[in-house]
């Protein structure tokens, strides 16, 4: 329908520049008050305030028993379950490791064994959810004057304890008290949750590591932020010795090759960030970095990144490389 | 017409810059009046803002006793004698808190908390001063029964006399440390601080998966309550921040054993070493400083105690502190 012609619409002003002048001022002032606002409020955080309302989990009764016991044990206390909220309410500043190696729960429980002086053991058997990750704590922990037991994947026994990997689990056994009954009752309860060895628990990887020089029982997974470099995970490390002179070896398989080489620069970087200098070497494509009195060779070989670290004198490091590079290739890991 | 145009501009120009500005107004209005300048408290205070008092006394000549052995009573009872005395510390008519770290349900034999020898000799001496009262606790959150009974530490608190405080909810009230940045209004242990006029800290020497060593200033933490775990993040300004607020008339530090590695927990009696030296000291800083090197640390390795130091805890160069050597 065609409007009346005495009728006209106003068009919408045009907006002048002192409007967009004065808009402009509120929306800065506005800005700058939001500004103010956040800056404040982060100067004054108050994680007791940020938990507010935030319902934490209880560790809880397991609805059956932790495991089925020796006869000759009687439990202690009720199984409990801890999970990632609350595994620090039960091994307080121990959980951090844990946490960064992929845990999944804990079940704990108290046994009493029947023996001179009441003694009892408390199992704690922690799902980390993969056989890597157990094997990463229970590498990272392991006691060096302790002695192997052929139990589950792999295991060693201390005076009063008894530390097993099985599959995707870490088991500890701790006892009261030590002696030839305590050793007894914590063998059969380990038998009892993970079963005679199995020697499938060894990440394959482990094999990698040339034997001459190695000082037994120190091969170990670090699951994260291997030698305080945030970027630097699933690192397998072992301590060697070559004329006196110690030194450890490590490597990480990475996802390729481009992956290892930038794993690698990234670490380089780290180093001289604090202070590390760089030192000329004849490791084939290897970087020589002095840090804190110690030298640090790093190189990638494949998907590997691999090196040297902490070792005492130059010569030691190049040695060692020499000899992992060696590994490397004769057990068909080459780019 | 040009100009009724611009007087029309002008008028809708006054009239939405009015009604904006009073829009702008009224928000701001509400905001302020809305604004809780206090924040939500992190537990309902029914007994108010807890203020813990100082219970340091004036600084002695020797703020550190280094007693070397292996009998922890007798340590004990000598290196608080080279101090001064228990009567330099304990009035008659005391009421005397020991916080010991109770912290797990593990048995004394493997270092991962104060050892029972150690509070039934301190017990004692508080009651041979003439202490009206003395109060054990700590707050080892998971199963305090369990820790305080197979640690053996329950059991000395009575044998010695002592009174045994387990935490209830009811003990907690918020408290801050003044210009604090993580201790605001965080649910603290103050029950037990009930009538109490001298506080003695007891704690044994330990490595520490995340903060490097556990050691007196680091033994505060189990006077925190709520989700305590998430200062593990910045755990070296959170041990600043106790020993700002916790001002103890003495520590001890035992250091008769030390657990050298996989702490705090341990769980090994590989994971101890005879290190053979009891710490009593009226500076806490000072006493953790010795406490690194039992640990084979350096001090420069525990950031908390540098930090403590310059924040005006203590002596973070414990040869500073004046120490005897028994």
């Amino acid at each position: 329908m065609p409007l009346p012609s005495n009728k006209t619409i106003n068009p919408t002003p045009p907006v002048s520049p002192i409007e967009t002048l004065v808009g402009a001022i509120v929306l800065t002032i506005l800005l700058v008050i939001a500004g103010v606002v956040l800056y404040v409020q982060d100067r004054h955080f108050n994680p007791a305030v940020a938990l507010v309302g935030q319902s934490v989990p209880a560790s809880a009764p397991a609805s059956r028993p932790l495991i089925d016991h020796p006869r000759e044990m009687a439990p202690l206390s009720a199984a409990q379950t801890f999970g990632p909220a609350t595994l620090a309410d039960k091994i307080n500043g121990k959980a951090e490791l844990y946490l960064g190696a992929g845990f999944v729960a804990l079940d704990t429980q108290r046994f009493a064994v029947a023996a001179p002086g009441n003694p009892w053991v408390e199992v704690f058997r922690y799902d980390m959810g993969r056989a890597e990750n157990a094997y990463a704590v229970f590498s990272s922990q392991r006691r060096q004057d302790a002695g192997a037991v052929a139990i589950g994947d792999e295991a060693y026994a201390a005076a009063n304890a008894l530390f097993v990997i099985n599959g995707p689990f870490y088991i500890e056994i701790i006892a009261s008290q030590e002696g030839p009954a305590i050793r007894q009752a914590m063998e059969a309860l380990a038998l009892a949750m993970a079963g005679p060895a199995q020697q499938t628990g060894k990440p394959a990887d482990t094999d990698v590591f040339p034997a001459q020089g190695l000082l037994a029982g120190s091969i170990s997974l670090q699951a994260a932020n291997a030698f305080g470099f945030d970027r630097l995970d699933r690192v397998f490390t072992a301590h060697y010795s070559v004329d006196g002179a110690p030194a450890t070896v490590f490597f990480s398989r990475r996802d390729s090759a481009a992956q290892a080489r930038d794993l690698a620069a990234a670490y380089v970087a780290f180093l001289k960030n604090y202070g590390g200098i760089s030192q000329p070497t004849a490791a084939p494509d290897g970087q020589m970095i002095a840090i804190m009195e110690a030298y640090e060779l790093v190189f990638t070989f494949g998907p590997f990144l691999a090196g040297v670290h902490e070792a005492a004198d130059p010569r030691t490091a190049e040695i060692l490389a020499e000899r992992l590079r060696s590994r490397l290739t004769e057990s068909g890991h080459g780019p | 017409m040009d100009l009724d145009h611009s007087a029309m501009r002008r008028r809708e120009f006054l009239r939405r810059l009015a009604g904006s500005g009073a829009a702008a107004a009224i928000a701001a209005g509400i905001g302020w009046k809305a604004w809780d300048r206090q924040g939500p408290p992190a537990l309902a205070p029914a007994g108010g803002i807890f203020t813990l008092p100082p219970f340091a006394l004036a600084p002695p000549k020797h703020r550190l006793c280094l007693a070397r052995g292996t009998q922890r009573a007798l340590l004990l009872e000598k290196a608080v004698a080279a101090l001064g005395g228990i009567q330099a510390f304990i009035k008659p008519q005391d009421h005397v808190l020991i916080k010991v770290n109770a912290a797990f349900a593990s048995p004394a034999i493997l270092g991962a908390t104060t050892h029972p020898e150690l509070v039934t000799a301190m017990a004692g001496l508080c009651f041979k001063a003439g202490a009206a009262a003395v109060t054990v606790t700590d707050n080892p959150i998971n199963d305090p029964v369990s820790c305080f009974e197979l640690s053996g530490i329950g059991p000395a608190a009575r044998e010695a006399g002592a009174r045994l405080v387990l935490p209830l909810p009811a003990h907690f009230a918020p408290a801050s440390l003044t210009g604090g940045r993580l201790i605001v209004n965080w649910p603290f242990l103050a029950g037990p601080f009930k009538g109490v006029t001298k506080l003695i800290g007891m704690a044994p020497v330990k490595d520490h998966h995340r903060s490097g060593a556990s050691l007196t200033m680091k033994n505060w933490y189990g006077l925190l309550g709520g989700q305590r775990s998430v200062f593990h993040q910045d755990v070296h300004n959170l041990i600043k921040e106790l020993a700002l607020l916790v001002r103890p008339t003495l520590v001890v530090l035992d250091g008769t054993v030390s657990m050298m590695d996989n702490g705090p927990t341990g769980g090994s009696l590989s994971d101890l070493k005879a290190t053979e030296t009891l710490i009593v000291a009226t500076d806490p800083v000072a006493a953790d400083a010795f406490g690194a090197g039992l640990l084979e640390k350096k001090v420069d390795d525990l950031i908390f105690i540098a930090k403590a130091a310059a924040a005006g805890a203590g002596q973070g160069n414990w040869q500073e502190a004046n120490p005897i050597w028994i």
